[in-house]
């Protein structure tokens, strides 16, 4: 009679747990990370009813670490796409473009090539380069602001992750410390949160040992957590690139930096897009020197309106603070040597940085970092000495290497920081030649001069201001045959000299190898003997457009890359590449939403909640629950029954 | 295989959040017209867009220069021909002032006339643009070309053209220099200036005279002088400078192999021949120097001056028309400069004009290819949208189905 009582109570309590249960279970619908409880029921030793077997947490570790590599990969993707999201805009926008504030000083250009005595026209051309000055620097400035925002995201992520791993390790040891009895299964539904969470910032292994401690560590294999031991992620500045923050493990006494052994998780994605952002500041950095460094050339070759030889527009791309600010040293170096970089040959000059790393005091190697190519390596001796690779010279002035020395060589980089304009007044753009030509032929001579092209307005027929010094006479001694003549003493400088009646000559460099600074073409088949060409200062040239002309002929040649971009296509090279990334990680951010999406399905298809299951669990656990009140009830009016008998 | 709850509504809420962006983005491209909102959309397309729009606007520089260019053009096309018309006027009037039956009084008139023709011509020089830049300046659009100083008419603009790029490759003169157009022309008949000094006593005068031959001209300075031969005539003798004694040739010797003198005769020699007329006296010579480069306002001004100098005797009348005819074969110099010059401005106008069509069509085109590629076909979006949006209802609809848990299924039935 017992035993019916007995059994009954086991079946009301084992159906109470079980209704418990799925309650429990049904309240965490939504709870994320929860995993589903199922109750395994038992059979009551030697006919004593049901007993609750166990209580299981329905949860399988290969979906959770899926989910969690998902989510890193994911993370990775969406903070990258986040970032080439804002970068994109500044450098492919309609209606704020770089390439049309190019287009615009060209064009400004052009017309007033149409009159270059026009003051309003050259104001306009000087108005144009500034705004278009301020446009480098506006982009530049913003690029430069997404990488301080970078060390601030990283610095956040890395608090986060701090507290994170804290709390495993926390977690790690309250289980530890549990008894063995104790239903754990909240703190291992805690812990996967923290544990899905923290795939959110980077990628890991977690593995679990028998005791249900989890262990975590990077791929290379250094742990994060063990046991109740959590490592401290901190903020230590890049060797090489010291104003970058990068989150290193705090050893102790050092600080080993993750940038290599993290690929998933919004710390890659950060590191990422600090490239992407690298590799837009360099495209831009180049940009402004390939206008600056051409232009100034050029209007130095030229004469300006005051009929002085011009100078430069933008500050000059070779100034002191460029010089140094090129050359970023290594925070561990431990030498004395000084440094400077000169960009010298702008076709040859490519948007990379370099690494200059010393492996002994006297052996140097120069790395271009965009593909990793050793571009000059040899012996250093005594300085002063000089490395020559890419159109830039590296200086080494002074001081000594030591071994182990590194230094990265950023010619690009930073060169829109330096970007100004040096001249406001509009005259100063130097639009004529200096040299200007006069035939004074005779009868039946069809004999022209043309200034073809200035080449140095540095030598010393320059040297008087508003002069040639000295200015000359080419004069015919046959129809073949030519001598240069000083214009002021008429003494004969060179010659004769072989004229072709054909194809026109080239006076300079002359055959005796007198070069003035500028090219002279003289032609006509019909020049005769006595006929005179004069090479003069170009006095009053103040509408002489031919620099005008040289300064637009920059815009559609290839000032860059061996000669393939020009202003404009070395611009469309930096947004395309943006653009282009943009589009690889949009394609990769979609496939990885999915992925993690599936991963997220997988993983709640084993741990989730599914409301239909459960309420048909709960309604067959009511019915077993009401059938085993039954049972009571029937013991009890089979006892009564008895009592009654027994009274009767 | 389960569905838990989570799963359901989440792929849903999913499903719907996509086909919203799907909406959205058709949506912009409705609103903007362009296939691309981000050249990450499609970077190879974006690449080529951007090609085309640089292209575009490039020529669009060309463009602009081209039709500026056509404007300079015209100016310069109308000023040299009202130039080549006030010429025609001065040769009317160059060819009666000639005349004998003319007094002092009657060519001091004509010289007033001429006088004005020669101001309007520097005028013309002098044409400046909208902007007040001068056309015929050269390098030097700020100065006036063409400027009096003590008597003499003085060039003082730049003497090389600007020019402007009409296209990638080709460049148009922009700025002429007036050295060229009204500067540069040959004095005399174009070889050669015949003057008389002013010891003649005799009335004779030369003609223009011309080069009969080019291949055996010989360019130098001449001088005839007229001596009394062996034979007791009248003879005349030619020296050249560089070319020693050509008449009578060597080794005959001067004076008294001279050739007599005929009136209105030619003299034909190294190449020229130029006739005399009237009657020389010994002594008298006439010298041939090679023509020099004149401009052309300081021709007409000599003019002006020869016909202002008062005619009284022969010999002033004889000097009066060698000038006069020296300066009249001059100014056909100067007649067929400037229409050589038009002809130049035309042929010069014609390739701008070519150039221009040439750019146009091409930005045209252009514009069509840009339009292709960048422009979205309205329709399709249009279509697409509709579509995107039936869809969105259908899984709106599906969403509120599945609302309907097991759980309201038992209470509605209970109820």
């Amino acid at each position: 009679m017992n035993d019916i009582f007995n059994i009954g109570l086991t079946g009301l309590t084992a159906f109470q747990t079980a209704m418990n249960i799925t309650s429990q279970n049904i309240a965490n619908v939504q709870t994320p990370n929860y995993s589903r409880r199922q109750v395994n029921l038992q059979e009551g030793l030697f006919g004593t009813g049901v007993n609750v077997g166990s209580i299981n947490r329905i949860y399988d570790a290969s979906t959770s670490a899926n989910l969690q590599n998902c989510t890193s990969n994911f993370s990775a993707s969406n903070n990258l796409l986040t970032g080439l999201n804002t970068l994109e805009p500044l450098l492919d926008n309609d209606s704020n473009n770089t390439a049309k504030y190019i287009n615009d000083t060209i064009a400004s250009l052009q017309q007033l090539n149409t009159d270059t005595s026009s003051i309003q026209g050259r104001t306009l051309y000087l108005n144009q380069l500034s705004a278009m000055t301020t446009q480098f620097q506006s982009i530049n400035a913003q690029i430069l602001t997404q990488q301080q925002t970078i060390n601030t995201q990283l610095s956040s992520v890395a608090q986060d992750a701090n507290s994170v791993l804290v709390s495993i390790a926390h977690i790690n040891d309250q289980i530890a410390n549990s008894p063995a009895t104790t239903d754990i299964s909240s703190l291992l539904d805690q812990r996967e949160q923290l544990v899905q969470g923290l795939a959110k910032y980077l990628n890991f292994t977690a593995a679990n040992d028998s005791n249900n401690i989890l262990s975590i560590s990077l791929n290379n294999g250094l742990q994060l957590v063990g046991g109740n031991q959590a490592v401290t992620f901190e903020m230590v500045p890049d060797t090489s690139y010291p104003t970058n923050l990068d989150i290193a493990i705090d050893n102790g006494s050092t600080s080993v930096p993750l940038n290599s052994f993290v690929n998933g998780g919004e710390v890659a994605g950060l590191l990422t897009f600090r490239q992407s952002l690298n590799l837009a500041a360099q495209g831009m950095g180049r940009l402004s020197l390939a206008v600056a460094g051409s232009i100034n050339a050029q209007n130095q070759l030229g004469m300006d309106y005051n009929g002085n030889l011009g100078a430069d527009i933008f500050t000059d791309i070779n100034n002191p603070v460029s010089l140094t600010n090129r050359v970023i040293p290594n925070t561990g170096n431990t030498g004395t040597a000084n440094l400077t970089v000169n960009v010298n040959d702008l076709t040859q000059l490519t948007t990379s940085d370099y690494q200059l790393q010393f492996k002994t005091a006297t052996t140097y190697t120069l790395t271009r970092i965009a593909d990793n190519t050793v571009v000059s390596s040899g012996s250093v001796g005594t300085l002063p000495q000089a490395i020559s690779a890419d159109g830039i010279t590296i200086n080494l002035n002074s001081g000594a290497v030591a071994a182990g020395d590194q230094f990265i060589i950023s010619p690009t980089r930073g060169a829109i920081n330096n970007m100004n304009m040096t001249i406001s007044d509009p005259k100063l753009l130097a639009l004529g030649f200096p040299v200007a030509g006069v035939a004074t032929t005779g009868l039946g001579s069809d004999g022209t001069i043309e200034i073809t092209a200035m080449t140095d307005t540095t030598t010393s027929a320059f040297s008087t201001p508003k002069q040639l010094n000295p200015p000359l006479k080419v004069v015919f001694l046959s129809p073949t045959s030519y001598q240069i003549q000083n214009a002021n003493t008429n003494a004969v400088m060179e010659g004769p000299i072989t004229y072709n009646p054909q194809a026109g000559t080239n006076v300079f460099p002359t055959p005796g190898g007198y070069d003035p600074g500028y090219r002279v073409t003289i032609s006509g088949s019909t020049i005769k003997t006595g006929d005179v060409f004069n090479i003069e200062y170009n006095n009053n040239g103040n509408s002489d457009n031919r620099n005008g002309l040289a300064i637009a002929n920059l815009y559609s040649q290839g000032m860059l890359d061996q000669g393939t971009s020009n202003y404009i296509q070395a611009f469309n090279l930096v947004s395309g590449a943006v653009s282009q990334q943009t589009n690889a990680i949009q394609t990769q951010y979609d496939s990885n939403q999915i992925l993690k999406e599936q991963a997220q399905n997988l993983f709640e298809q084993v741990s989730g909640v599914d409301t239909q299951e459960e309420t048909v669990d709960l309604m067959r656990d009511q019915e077993a629950y009401q059938a085993s009140a039954q049972i009571l009830q029937t013991a009890k009016s089979v006892f009564d029954d008895v009592i009654q008998m027994l009274r009767s | 295989m389960r569905v838990p709850t989570v799963t359901q509504f989440q792929e849903q809420s999913e499903v719907m959040s996509a086909q919203m962006l799907q909406i959205q983005a058709l949506q912009q491209k409705a609103e903007t017209g362009t296939k691309l909102q981000n050249s990450s959309d499609d970077p190879v397309l974006a690449s080529q867009i951007k090609a085309v729009k640089d292209y575009i606007q490039s020529l669009g520089n060309f463009d602009t220069n081209g039709k500026l260019a056509q404007n300079r053009y015209s100016l310069f096309s109308n000023s040299l021909q009202s130039a080549i018309g006030i010429m025609e006027q001065v040769r009317e009037l160059t060819q009666s002032a000639q005349s004998d039956t003319l007094n002092n009084d009657d060519r001091n008139n004509i010289a007033n006339e001429l006088q004005s023709d020669l101001d309007q011509l520097v005028a013309i020089a002098n044409t400046q643009d909208g902007n007040g830049s001068y056309i015929y300046s050269g390098y030097s659009t700020n100065t006036p070309p063409y400027v009096q100083q003590s008597g003499q008419y003085v060039y003082q603009g730049g003497y090389d053209s600007t020019s402007v790029y009409i296209s990638p490759s080709i460049t148009t003169p922009y700025n002429q220099s007036g050295f060229d157009v009204f500067g540069a022309i040959d004095t005399g008949n174009g070889s050669f200036t015949i003057t008389a000094p002013g010891t003649n006593t005799g009335t004779a005068t030369t003609s223009a005279g011309s080069v009969v031959s080019e291949a055996t001209y010989v360019q130098d300075t001449y001088t005839i002088s007229y001596v009394t031969n062996s034979s007791g005539q009248l003879a005349y003798q030619i020296v050249g400078a560089s070319s020693g004694q050509v008449v009578p040739a060597p080794p005959a010797t001067v004076p008294a192999d001279a050739p007599a003198f005929v009136a209105d005769s030619d003299v034909t020699f190294n190449g020229l021949t130029v006739s005399v007329a009237g009657l020389p006296n010994v002594g008298d010579s006439f010298q041939i120097t090679p023509s020099t480069s004149q401009n052309m306002f300081n021709t007409l001004q000599q003019m002006i001056t020869t016909l202002r100098t008062p005619i009284n005797t022969p010999t002033e009348t004889a000097a009066f028309h060698q000038n006069m005819t020296q300066s009249s074969a001059a100014l056909y110099e100067v007649s067929d400069h400037l229409r050589s010059f038009l002809s130049q401005v035309g042929s010069n106008a014609a390739q701008i004009d070519s150039q221009v069509n040439t750019n146009d069509e091409t930005i045209t085109n252009q514009k069509i290819i840009l339009g292709q590629l960048a422009d979205v076909d309205m329709t399709e979006v249009t279509s697409s949208l509709m579509q995107q949006n039936i869809e969105l209802q259908a899984t709106q609809e599906i969403y509120i189905k599945i609302q309907e848990t097991l759980f309201q299924l038992l209470r509605n039935s209970t109820l």
